[in-house]
């Protein structure tokens, strides 16, 4: 006897097929595996034959040989137990082969029968979709998430009963859970940080032109507060950027299953212990996304950024440049989305009181260099907005007005965004435009050039810190409803370098002052 | 041969520099001295002690005065001594000039005045402004500004000379091949280029701590005048000052606010007398000048640049009067917008009214209704 049927795996962020194919013979009762399971799918057996007892299902007593297709892909986790287990049911008579044709099927099995959660269901339901298929049975917890994606139908069984129920045509028990309405959580409102006009500000820049950002401020300044504010002023995500984040985060495991989709831009914050592994992506036998890829379309707040290891900020570089990240191995090779919002947050000294006005640096000079050392040349490269953010004495705070709500900041980062679609296409922001575009968009005039050269000089900027300049411009100009660069714009751009001028400071590189000479 | 002789004692590893001078003079020249020591015995054991002088036998013996002196020449390094055309006049008339000094770079104009600048290394944006403007607008005068290459105050006071083309020292108090701080390598070859570095110590000399109050009274031995930018109470360039004072030179010191930790040591200088600094005239008056000889003594007083300021900008330059403030503070009290203030703010930086400061302040740098500097 034979019976197959399809599931299927996932490879970065890619759906693979999976054909279980299962055979019997006729000699002495067995089990044979091929195709090569990892540990996880080996075991995989011995649940199954539990399952099926417990299920009051016949088991085939003859030899059973179990087929992963294709046979040369590495096969990774508990996707696999109900296929198998509705395969050896077909060839145990049980079931008709024909029945299982076009489903793909996806599940664990508990002893009892139960068929537990799988990762990465909602990237599965779209795969299905994308291939034709008429449907796909998965685990009942994971009927959320796969429901959400139109015109595929979705069956969720609970247990091994209920799937033979189902492909025996009988209708099934379990309806689907109910979803919670999403307690919009809404992100914090930027108007609860009182003061910090000028972070603001890049708040608004970085969002409406998808530019990276570094504060630089003694602890205690509101960084974190700051950054946590940044998702709720950037535009909700579009229907197909949802499934794209969602899968990703449903691949990761960290979907919330009982609720629709969330549709505003994620937000993550690792730990500065992390490893390269963990930020980038990778992991043994295949490799899973790592923070950049979670943080896609949203926001990535590395706090304390020189405090994170150099190996796992250096491997920030080509992502950040490419939009994703490809992961390859020995016998694998990923690849990630990962275009993210890079936001960092650093002390202006090790001590964190440089330029305090209210308590005094403990530091030497030659350590706050060592400290800027840390923080690399071509990674700073690719931040375009550098800021200070001081810590304001309790008066001040109390005398600070309170600011704009985050929805009004919102409806200027919505227009400035529809600017630079309607100039450079769908996708297109002024952080990854580049450069022969971004020279056409920013035509500067005479009075432009002649600002930008004076200041080239007296700042000394370099090429690149000239190329970030005119890209921050761009968005500032964009943010006014401005057609052109103006000198204005030019101007306010070049302020948000504050971290070159600390560290110029502290290197010697720069020579300040020198207009006044 | 004297150079050789000397630069050669100076080498002999665990010579005590700042007793050396002292021990030539005792025994009645260097070659004299080079001799008892390769001889050993009860002349070199009264001079350094037993143990001492069975050490500095056995460096006598493996090397010659003129392979010594080569070795530094091949290196670039050069060595003068009290007496010759080459040492600065000034210095040679301390109470103890060193025996030998290790130079590196240009030869400084004899005839020139000598100006030290000294401060804070954690000077503060005005400590760093001032170091800078004094040291260019001295550089204009053809006068050559001495320091120590330290951070702060010091490495601005040399850039500021550097950048006005004028002829600046800087004195270490390490081994002449040793850049310390190590964070200072470019101004060190700038200075090596167009100015001049000089050590007493000898090559490959560490940067100890008690090195640098001896390497201070050379500073204030070659200068007329030394002009203290920031300093703290315990500042090493109040050392400077009080060695100056010692050696009869003229000490000023640049005013600063009453509650900045880092105005305490000058403010100190200047109720104990020292002159205090308005403007580079001040330091001028204190020069012993030969009017007939001066260079370019009109361009002294900067024009105040090319720019005019306009309307919201000489608000801005009123609230910053003040004192240092933050973009927050400005546009609470002019009731504007953080992007109205900030492409103002850059023009202001631009045409040198204004600097950030850590903290992300803003300091006013000159007054338009003051006419210094």
């Amino acid at each position: 006897m034979f019976a197959r049927l399809d599931s299927c795996s996932i490879l970065g962020i890619e759906v693979i097929k999976v054909e279980v194919e299962v055979d019997t013979s006729g000699s002495l009762p067995g089990i044979h595996l091929v195709g090569l399971p990892d540990a996880t799918v080996r075991e995989s057996y011995r649940r199954i034959k539990a399952a099926i007892a417990n299920s009051e299902l016949p088991f085939s007593g003859r030899r059973i040989t179990i087929n992963l297709a294709p046979a040369d892909l590495r096969k990774e986790g508990s996707n696999f137990d109900l296929p198998m287990a509705l395969a050896i049911l077909a060839v145990s008579g049980c079931l008709k082969p024909e029945s299982l044709a076009g489903l793909l099927v996806v599940g664990e099995l508990a002893l009892d029968g139960r068929v537990r959660g799988v990762r990465g269901a909602l990237a599965m339901a779209l795969w299905a979709r994308r291939n034709g298929r008429q449907g796909i049975m998965l685990p009942h917890e994971n009927l959320g998430e796969a429901t959400q994606v139109n015109g595929i139908e979705a069956v969720g069984v609970g247990n091994l009963r209920e799937a033979i129920d189902y492909l025996h045509g009988k209708p099934l028990q379990s309806a689907p859970l109910p979803l919670k309405p999403r307690e919009d959580e809404p992100f914090p409102c930027l108007s609860d940080v009182k003061g910090q006009l000028q972070a603001k500000r890049a708040l608004e820049i970085a969002a409406a032109g998808f530019h990276n950002l570094l504060f630089v401020g003694p602890p205690g300044s509101g960084k974190s507060m700051l950054a946590q504010r940044l998702p709720g002023i950037m535009p909700d995500l579009t229907p197909d950027e949802v499934l794209e984040v969602s899968s990703i985060k449903s691949i990761a495991g960290l979907l919330e299953l009982d609720r629709p989709l969330p549709g505003k831009p994620p937000f993550r914050a690792p730990h500065h212990s992390i490893s390269h592994v963990g930020l980038v992506g990778g992991g043994h036998p295949l490799p899973r996304p790592g923070e950049i890829s979670l943080s896609h379309r949203g926001v990535l707040f590395l706090d304390e950024l020189p405090e994170f290891r150099r190996d796992a900020l250096e491997v920030l570089r080509q992502p950040l440049e490419a939009g994703s990240v490809s992961i390859s191995r020995s016998l694998v090779c990923a690849n990630f989305p990962a275009r993210f919002l890079l936001v960092a947050g650093m002390n202006p000294c090790p001590c964190g009181y440089l330029g305090d006005s209210q308590r005094q640096c403990s530091c030497a000079p030659g350590r706050v260099r060592h400290y800027y050392n840390r923080v690399s040349g071509p990674l700073l490269d690719r931040i375009d907005l550098q800021v200070e953010v001081p810590r304001l004495a309790p008066a001040e705070l109390v005398e600070m007005p309170q600011g704009e709500p985050s929805e009004a900041v919102l409806a200027r980062v919505e227009n400035a965004r529809r600017r630079q679609r309607e100039r450079g296409g769908e996708g297109c922001s002024n952080a990854d435009v580049e450069l022969p575009k971004l020279r056409q968009y920013c035509r500067l005039g005479q009075e432009e050039k002649r600002f930008m050269f004076t200041a080239a000089d007296r700042l000394s900027l370099s090429g690149r810190g000239f190329d970030r300049c005119l890209r921050v411009a761009r968005t500032i100009a964009d943010l006014a409803g401005r057609e052109e660069v103006g000198v204005a714009d030019l101007a306010e751009a070049v302020q948000y370098r504050s971290f070159d001028r600390l560290r110029g400071g502290a290197m010697m590189t720069e020579v300040t002052y020198g207009g006044s000479i | 041969m004297e150079e050789a002789y000397r630069a050669a004692l100076a080498c002999i590893p665990g010579m005590n520099i700042l007793s050396l001078a002292r021990m030539i003079e005792m025994s009645g020249g260097s070659q004299v001295l080079w001799r008892i020591f390769e001889k050993g015995g009860g002349r070199a054991a009264a001079l350094v002690g037993a143990e001492k002088a069975a050490e500095f036998k056995k460096a006598c013996m493996a090397s010659s005065p003129a392979r010594v002196l080569k070795e530094l020449q091949r290196q670039g390094i050069r060595v003068v001594f009290p007496g010759q055309p080459d040492f600065p006049q000034m210095l040679s008339a301390i109470y103890d000039p060193p025996a030998v000094l290790f130079m590196r770079g240009n030869q400084p104009p004899q005839e020139s005045m000598c100006v030290s600048i000294v401060g804070a290394r954690k000077a503060s944006g005005y400590g760093k402004w001032a170091a800078e403007t004094l040291a260019a607008q001295l550089a204009n005068l053809g006068i050559v500004v001495v320091s120590g290459l330290a951070y702060g105050v010091d490495a601005h006071a040399h850039m500021g000379c550097l950048r006005a083309s004028g002829f600046t020292v800087a004195v270490l108090g390490c081994g002449i091949d040793r850049i310390y701080p190590a964070g200072h390598e470019q101004l060190f070859r700038r200075i090596a280029e167009s100015g001049c570095l000089i050590s007493e110590y000898p090559p490959g000399t560490e940067p100890l701590p008690w090195r640098f109050p001896h390497r201070n009274r050379i500073i204030a031995g070659l200068c007329h005048a030394v002009v203290v930018v920031e300093a703290g109470e315990k500042s090493g360039a109040l050392i400077t000052a009080d060695m100056a004072l010692e050696e009869g030179r003229e000490v000023l010191a640049v005013p600063g606010p009453i509650n900045s930790f880092l105005s305490l040591g000058t403010n100190a200088l200047i109720q104990k007398g020292a002159k205090l600094v308005r403007s580079i005239e001040d330091i001028c008056e204190e020069l012993p000048w030969d009017f007939s000889r001066s260079p370019s003594r009109t361009c002294t007083s900067p024009t105040a640049g090319d720019s005019q300021l306009v309307g919201i900008e000489l608000s801005i330059l009123d609230l910053l009067r003040g004192g240092p403030r933050s973009l927050d503070w400005l546009s609470t009290r002019l009731e504007r917008e953080v992007a109205e203030l900030l492409p103002s703010l850059t023009a202001m930086s631009l045409s040198g009214w204004v600097a950030e400061e850590a903290g992300g302040k803003y300091r006013l740098l000159r007054d338009p209704e003051c006419s210094v500097p």
